[in-house]
């Protein structure tokens, strides 16, 4: 505060808080506006702070989350269980970071990237978090096309068209934000790993130990594994909806303690599901020596839970998955480049109002259906485009810790010591996996 | 956000805004709540729908719909015209917006619009252009002074305004959207000067 306050120095505002603020410790008032905002939350109030947040955290895990973890679990078995713990702190700093500058600031993350750091270092960010959310819709369309092709046999490729348009008509001529509230129901079932977990029996000693006693390897394999969690599970398009829902919601900084519980409990719940997968795959496949080709070998993970209906459920979970994620998938591009060029934007907005805004989304949709359409793999396209989202994140959280940790922006609320620990350790953990990565690649070339 | 207003000038704007929805116009923002606000016609029954910032706006602007019923609008439809369910209380901290403009005359017209249509109550408002330096570093954090600078360099005007800090996103919003400032920043929130705890 100090630091802040000498920032006024001689000014008739200084005057007025100087003032306030001696009043205010005189009476044993809080000094700052952080200490204003800040909330001590019974346990009643940090359940019902809780709830929402367990509802949206179900939906971080898209159809690519999915197909990632399964091929990690199935891959490397249990060996990257504690990068996963280790970074559930990471995410719910980062997404905190994100949704605290934009009630700060009032803006979303592209107009302040744009503002704080000029149009030659937010034009490449943004646009490379645009280019990984197209081909992350691109690859959860494939991933959607494959479930239906499980439930009716009719082949994957004939579903794209369809589920493109049906998904950008909803996004672009209808309440996106009220029919998501429904079709968090349908991703519910994907805690049916949560149960399959214990049904399938794992070495729990194993599970433990490789949770808590990190094992590096630097095989190809686990590599691109490493990069290609760490960017579904620290995912950018996540920063930028965090930080437009924030201002589309005008929620501010009064509720900032309620806000850190309800994305601590969504993000700790998405982990867990994540967790879940990758023990069930692990226990499931990996044990089998059975590698993840197609949609129904990812299925055949649920059978000791679901038995015959594993295929069913999966199939269930990925649409929903897929339904829920694609329209934030393609706002989030349109969010990011309508912020970059000052355009009108909103989902709460009509297509009138913001023609910008949903142009773009509408382009989002053609240029994912064309590429689903041309990808082979469905699988491989899931996996990869997380890996890209590995590559472009660290860039991300980087800037958006010079945000968060800039006076100028924050004043009172700029980032304390611990979050810049964790936050730069995000950073510091993606940049090494990249380089190791970057230097396998360059020495082995890709793994297979 | 309340406030009286100037009846003549926000009141004539209310009327042509109806008499341009009875012809068929739409798309026209609406004077006071400006995009909050969306109408469509279906089969003769107006549907208003949108977000108002209280109950009293939602009654003022139904009781104005009505007026209208049996010339040209046979129903009203306003299920979807909901009031913002803001958690925040005002008069905790205040926040100072920085807009740059062209020049002066389209600052003042930018804080007209904010203050007579758009109900805006700023704590300060003030517009400086390079004559009135000095006065920006009375007003502003001097992390933001070298941010004036540069406008006033380019032979700009900015507007400064200070108020309650949850009405910054919809000030805020209307600077960059509806009164097309060159740029808009906002400065950190700070305790409200006069408080009452």
């Amino acid at each position: 505060m100090d630091d802040r306050h000498s920032t006024y120095t001689g000014s008739r505002q200084a005057r007025l808080m100087a003032e306030v603020q001696s009043r205010a410790r005189r009476g044993g008032r809080p000094t700052s506006a952080r200490e204003m905002t800040r909330q001590r939350l019974s346990l009643g109030q940090l359940l019902r702070a809780a709830g929402p947040g367990l509802i949206t955290g179900g939906a971080d895990n898209d159809p690519a989350g999915i197909a990632t973890y399964s091929i990690v679990g199935a891959t490397v078995g249990f060996t990257m269980n504690w990068l996963l713990l280790l970074s559930t702190p990471m995410l719910i700093v980062i997404q905190q970071m994100s949704a605290k500058v934009a009630n700060v600031t009032k803006s979303d993350l592209a107009t302040l990237l744009r503002t704080s750091f000029g149009a030659r270092i937010a034009t490449p960010a943004v646009l490379l978090m645009v280019a990984a959310n197209v081909i992350t819709m691109g690859a959860d369309l494939l991933a959607m096309g494959a479930a239906f092709e499980l439930l009716t046999h009719i082949k994957f490729i004939f579903w794209i068209v369809p589920l493109a348009a049906v998904m950008a008509f909803v996004t672009i001529f209808t309440d996106y934000k009220v029919m998501s509230k429904y079709l968090l129901w349908l991703v519910a079932v994907f805690s049916a790993y949560i149960v399959a977990a214990f049904v399938a029996r794992p070495n729990w000693g194993e599970v433990l130990q490789s949770t808590i006693v990190p094992q590096l390897s630097l095989s190809p394999d686990y590599l691109i594994g490493a990069v290609g969690l760490l960017g579904t599970t620290i995912t950018p398009y996540l920063f930028f909806w965090q930080a437009s829902g924030e201002v589309e919601e005008k929620r501010g900084v009064q509720g900032f303690s309620r806000r850190n519980v309800d994305i601590t409990a969504g993000m700790i719940w998405s982990n867990l599901t994540a967790f879940s997968i990758i023990v069930v795959t692990g226990a499931v496949l990996f044990s089998h020596h059975t590698a993840i080709k197609t949609a129904a070998d990812a299925a055949r993970a649920l059978e000791p839970v679901a038995g015959p209906y594993a295929t069913v459920l999966f199939a269930v979970g990925i649409i929903g998955a897929g339904l829920l994620a694609i329209p934030v998938l393609a706002a989030s591009a349109a969010f990011g480049v309508a912020g970059l060029a000052g355009w009108r934007r909103g989902l709460g907005r009509n297509p009138r109002n913001a023609p910008q805004f949903y142009v773009v989304i509408g382009l989002a949709f053609l240029i994912a259906m064309e590429m689903a359409i041309s990808a082979i793999d469905p699988i491989k396209a899931l996996f990869y485009s997380q890996v890209l989202d590995g590559l472009i994140a660290p860039v991300l959280v980087v800037l958006l810790l010079m945000l968060t940790s800039s006076r100028k922006l924050m004043g009172d609320f700029v980032n304390g010591l611990p979050t810049k620990v964790i936050g730069w350790a995000a950073a510091a953990v993606m940049v090494l996996a990249d380089v190791a990565l970057a230097y396998q690649v360059a020495t082995n070339g890709l793994p297979g | 956000m309340k406030g009286v207003q100037p009846p003549d000038t926000v009141s004539q704007r209310t009327k042509s805004w109806w008499a341009s929805i009875l012809a068929g116009l739409v798309d026209h923002p609406h004077p006071i709540y400006g995009a909050d606000v969306a109408v469509t016609f279906r089969g003769g029954v107006l549907h208003i729908s949108g977000e108002l910032p209280s109950e009293s706006d939602r009654k003022a602007l139904l009781k104005d719909a009505r007026e209208h019923v049996g010339h040209g609008i046979d129903d009203i439809d306003a299920k979807h015209l909901t009031v913002a369910k803001g958690k925040e209380r005002p008069g905790i901290l205040d926040q100072t917006l920085i807009a740059a403009f062209a020049n002066p005359d389209v600052a003042e017209y930018a804080s007209k619009y904010l203050v007579e249509s758009r109900r805006v109550e700023p704590k300060r408002l003030e517009i400086l252009d390079s004559r009135l330096e000095d006065r920006a570093r009375d007003l502003l954090p001097a992390e933001f002074l070298s941010d004036v600078r540069k406008a006033f360099d380019a032979g700009e005007a900015v507007l400064i305004l200070t108020v309650d800090e949850t009405a910054v996103f919809k000030v805020r919003e209307l600077l960059a959207e509806e009164t097309r400032s060159l740029w808009t920043i906002a400065t950190p929130p700070i305790p409200a000067a006069g408080r009452r705890d």
